[in-house]
């Protein structure tokens, strides 16, 4: 965990916190006035937010769905944010064991709170960047079958992470890993090089809000994604994934130039 | 079936058609939580549960029906855009038909208002939730707090928090105990000068600002008033926005750590100081050798009571004096180990105290406290005395210098057992723990004052006259005292006295008895022929000439490869006398010649330094014996007589 989130007050309800914004632009009620302030800005900069993140979001469900069909019975979830309605413990049936993760003390304080009475989910602090603070938790080893058999979502986060930090992470947890394991991953798909006025609006917005925006293409992010296998269709645009029909699904997208894209990858 | 129901029903497909396409719309109006997928069915559901309402209005099914969507997470958008799509198509499809629009709205106020309790349920809930989240992250930031504080209060590093104009808000327990305060309540609100004997807290403070943070030793003054130094780290406190709001220092009290490098720097000093004597004694001794060997040939021949004698007899008393100084000189070059044997501290504090109870002035008051029982150590008696003789005169001077109307005042030598722990270990550099005996020299004199405890030991520093000191006393009692594995703590205060306390290690090998054997009077006579190797010309001239008076025929080198070669003649050599440090080939290398051409040859070794650690190997090679410069006529003579009677190596 960072030096300066230790610092900071951990259950300060008079400044705006990145997971209740989060909360309140999902629809949710976990946040404060404060919050919902902080998130009209940023709308104001970003007003197609709160439809990528709730498609963000819907392709977590979807993962999760065609995992679980697929017998997982434990995932890792690392950026997890709050884990309030339909996120994986709410979405797989009693019994499948869920870490969830967040970088952030405030949501981990408030995520642990959420969980308290769920005996099959445990939230630990984690940065993405180093993953291996989590797998080398006790809880970790104590709370999940020996085999590590294990599905990880590393959903909504990929474009905050560096590229060294996200192939670094990448590779520790597949290491870690058991055979068999799968990784749903989504990214945001948009060539650094081609960079337009809109583009550097938002991220400065980004930077602005101590959260710098990291852009790649697909192709780079398959290498960072070595050595895990893409498994078919392959990486394809989060409404495919949801299935939801052109003209309500189609993310207006044009200003950030690119796209939200996901995959499931396998061990 | 209502009017209504009957002709809406018939437009059934359209009303859903209308609502989906309204869901589409507002689709990412919804809570994450539902899915697009769903939002199909729901268009179709809400048209079919509307109908059947028609027919048999239900208004509490119309409530439920409002509910579930909320709690699926349809938004307040999209269902305010499903009632009013609802709304206009039956405005459309009925007409102005009042009791038909009424009974749309029938069913639409209960939905809404089943949809909004349940809304207000869920924020209530959810708001409850983020409650418990805050007080449960409040409760675990003070259980984290007071682990920190507990920290800080229990660190065995004294920590003090100030205000940025250095007003003190905040000491641990180790801050009070350094500084010898009983409670914060005694320190918090004063400014940090008073801790300190300087204005040098107060500059660091006004440089912290740039710098961030600082680190270095001070100076610190106690509640007593009393001193010590302190290591410092001293850094701003910022808040979460990087503005400084405070100052938390950290301190180390150093003294120990700086006491133990003085010792380790003044140690090394008294070593290099050792090494520089001792080359000086070497060529001293020489010189002495010379001086004294002629001049008892010249006592010899000139006859008593004429002025040639007298002068010589002056000459003879200035060589004693010079040979003394050499003497204490060796003691404190550590060249000399004496006669080591199992003695008890008692005895010769006891028979050191009753030589100087009765040449000390009656003014001073002197006392003895033997502990019974006391632990042997391992010593040469003659040397421990020496050690006692010189802490007491020191003693009796600085007592008639504390106090010029009497001269009077109290010395006291006390023994003891002492076991040294590991702690107390520290205070000395090279102690191991262990047993010790201690013996403690105490006067009432006028103290030592602090800038010269730092060189008490080193020779030739006096404080007294050029005329009654040689500054040698207390270099003397440095040498034996380390020769001995011993240590030496002194504490003084100027105008109230010293105490010297000195602790050899204690031994448990038995004590041996010893017979001393009576001098004889005249010159050992012998016959043989003797080589003389030494490199200083008049200390071969000596030799060989009291040799030739003893009767023994007397050959000289002037080095170890003259030696060898005089030896290799086949002169018929009875007695090698070789000096253990000459230029070129030195003794030992000789030695190893000699033995290589007659392994028999019997070795007398000569030197100046009879601990020498080359005149000891020299014994290990099968030299016989060793004599001792300046020489002692006779006893040179004895030595010669028994090495050549002794059996070869």
């Amino acid at each position: 965990m960072p030096e300066k989130d230790q610092i900071a007050s951990i259950a300060d309800a008079s400044k705006p916190n990145p997971g209740r914004i989060y909360d309140f632009i999902l629809g949710g009620n976990h946040n404060f006035e404060v919050d919902r302030q902080a998130a009209q800005q940023l709308l104001k900069f970003a007003p197609d937010f709160p439809k990528s993140a709730r498609t963000i979001r819907w392709f977590l469900g979807e993962a999760v769905r065609r995992l679980l069909a697929d017998g997982f019975t434990q995932f890792i979830d690392f950026a997890s944010g709050l884990p309030t309605v339909d996120h994986i413990h709410q979405v797989a049936p009693k019994g499948t064991k869920v870490v969830y993760s967040d970088i952030d003390p405030v949501t981990v304080a408030y995520g642990q709170e959420i969980i308290k009475d769920e005996p099959d989910v445990r939230y630990i602090a984690c940065d993405i960047a180093t993953p291996e603070h989590l797998l080398e938790d006790p809880t970790i080893s104590r709370f999940l079958d020996k085999n590590r058999k294990t599905a990880i979502g590393m959903n909504g986060i990929a474009w905050f992470v560096k590229n060294e930090d996200l192939s670094h992470s990448l590779r520790v947890v597949y290491d870690w890993a058991g055979n068999g394991s799968r990784l749903f991953l989504s990214d945001f798909d948009s060539d650094p090089s081609k960079a337009t006025a809109s583009m550097k609006e938002s991220s400065d917005l980004y930077e602005k809000l101590n959260q710098p925006f990291f852009r790649r293409i697909r192709e780079t992010l398959l290498e960072l994604c070595r050595p895990w296998k893409v498994m078919k269709p392959g990486f394809q645009p989060l409404e495919q994934w949801i299935g939801i029909q052109a003209g309500i699904s189609e993310i207006e997208m044009s200003r950030f130039e690119g796209n939200l894209i996901g995959a499931i990858l396998e061990k | 079936m209502s009017r209504a129901a009957d002709l809406l029903k018939l437009k059934e497909n359209q009303l859903s058609d209308a609502l989906n396409a309204k869901l589409w719309e507002t689709a990412f109006d919804n809570r994450y939580s539902l899915h697009p997928r769903r939002l199909r069915e729901i268009g179709t559901e809400l048209c079919q549960s509307f109908l059947h309402f028609l027919d048999a209005p239900d208004r509490e099914a119309a409530y439920k029906y409002g509910r579930g969507y909320a709690r699926e997470g349809l938004g307040e958008k999209p269902v305010l855009a499903l009632v009013s799509s609802l709304q206009r198509f039956s405005l459309e499809e009925l007409g102005r038909d009042v009791q038909s629009l009424d009974s749309i709205d029938e069913f639409t106020k209960p939905f809404l208002e089943g949809f909004m309790s349940a809304k207000e349920d869920q924020i209530l809930k959810d708001q409850e939730q983020l409650r418990q989240a805050l007080s449960s992250a409040l409760e675990s930031q003070s259980r984290e707090l007071l682990v920190k504080n507990h920290a800080i209060n229990t660190s065995i590093n004294g920590i003090m928090l100030t205000d940025l104009d250095g007003k003190v808000t905040s000491v641990n327990a180790s801050f009070l105990s350094l500084w010898g305060y009983a409670s914060p309540q005694e320190v918090i609100g004063s400014y940090i000068e008073r801790f300190w004997i300087a204005e040098d807290a107060r500059r660091v403070l006004d440089l912290l600002p740039g710098t961030g943070g600082w680190r270095g030793e001070l100076v610190a003054r106690r509640k007593d008033e009393t001193t010590f130094s302190v290591e410092l780290s001293a850094s701003l406190i910022r808040n979460e926005g990087g503005t400084a709001i405070g100052i938390m220092t950290s301190f180390v009290d150093i003294t120990e750590r700086k006491r133990l490098i003085a010792q380790i720097i003044q140690a090394q000093k008294m070593d290099a100081l050792g090494q520089l004597a001792g080359g000086i004694t070497h060529d001293f001794n020489n010189l002495l050798t010379a001086i004294s060997g002629y001049l008892q040939f010249l006592l010899i021949d000139a006859p008593r009571d004429t002025r040639m004698h007298q002068d010589l007899m002056q000459i003879r008393a200035a060589v004693d004096r010079g040979t003394g100084l050499t003497r204490q000189l060796r003691l404190f070059t550590r060249q000399s180990s004496g006669n080591r044997q199992v003695v008890s501290l008692n005895e010769v504090a006891k028979e050191t105290w009753e030589i100087l109870k009765r040449t000390f002035p009656p003014a001073i008051i002197m006392d003895l406290a033997l502990t019974p029982s006391l632990w042997t150590i391992e010593a040469d008696p003659n040397q421990v005395s020496q050690v006692l003789v010189n802490l007491c005169v020191n003693a009796r001077d600085a007592i008639a210098g504390g106090n010029t109307t009497t001269g009077g005042g109290t010395l006291s030598i006390e023994t003891s057992n002492v076991e040294l722990s590991g702690d107390r270990v520290g205070k000395y550099m090279t102690a191991l723990p262990g047993r010790y005996v201690a013996v403690r020299v105490r006067d009432t004199g006028c103290g030592i004052a602090p800038e010269l405890l730092d060189r008490l030991f080193v020779p030739f520093l006096t404080t007294k006259s050029a005329r009654s000191g040689t500054g040698l006393g207390l270099a003397v009692v440095y040498g034996i005292v380390a020769s001995h594995h011993g240590f030496i703590d002194v504490h003084s205060v100027v105008g109230k006295g010293t105490t010297f306390e000195i602790l050899f290690p204690m031994t448990t090998r038995p004590r041996e008895t010893r017979s001393e054997e009576p001098a004889p009077h005249t010159l050992a006579q012998g016959h043989g022929t003797i080589l003389v190797v030494d490199d200083e010309l008049q200390v071969r001239e000596i030799m060989s000439r009291v040799l030739a008076e003893c009767g023994y025929e007397v050959l000289t080198a002037g080095d170890g490869r003259e030696a060898l070669s005089l030896f290799g003649q086949g002169t018929g050599i009875d007695l090698v006398i070789l000096d253990v440090m000459m230029p070129g080939m030195g003794g030992k290398e000789c030695l190893a010649k000699l033995r290589a051409v007659d392994p028999g040859v019997r070795v007398l070794v000569a030197t100046g330094y009879t601990s020498n650690g080359s005149a000891q190997e020299l014994l290990l090679e099968g030299a016989l014996g060793m004599v001792e410069k300046p020489l002692d006529l006779k006893t040179f003579a004895e030595a010669v007589q028994k090495s050549l009677a002794a059996p070869g190596p």
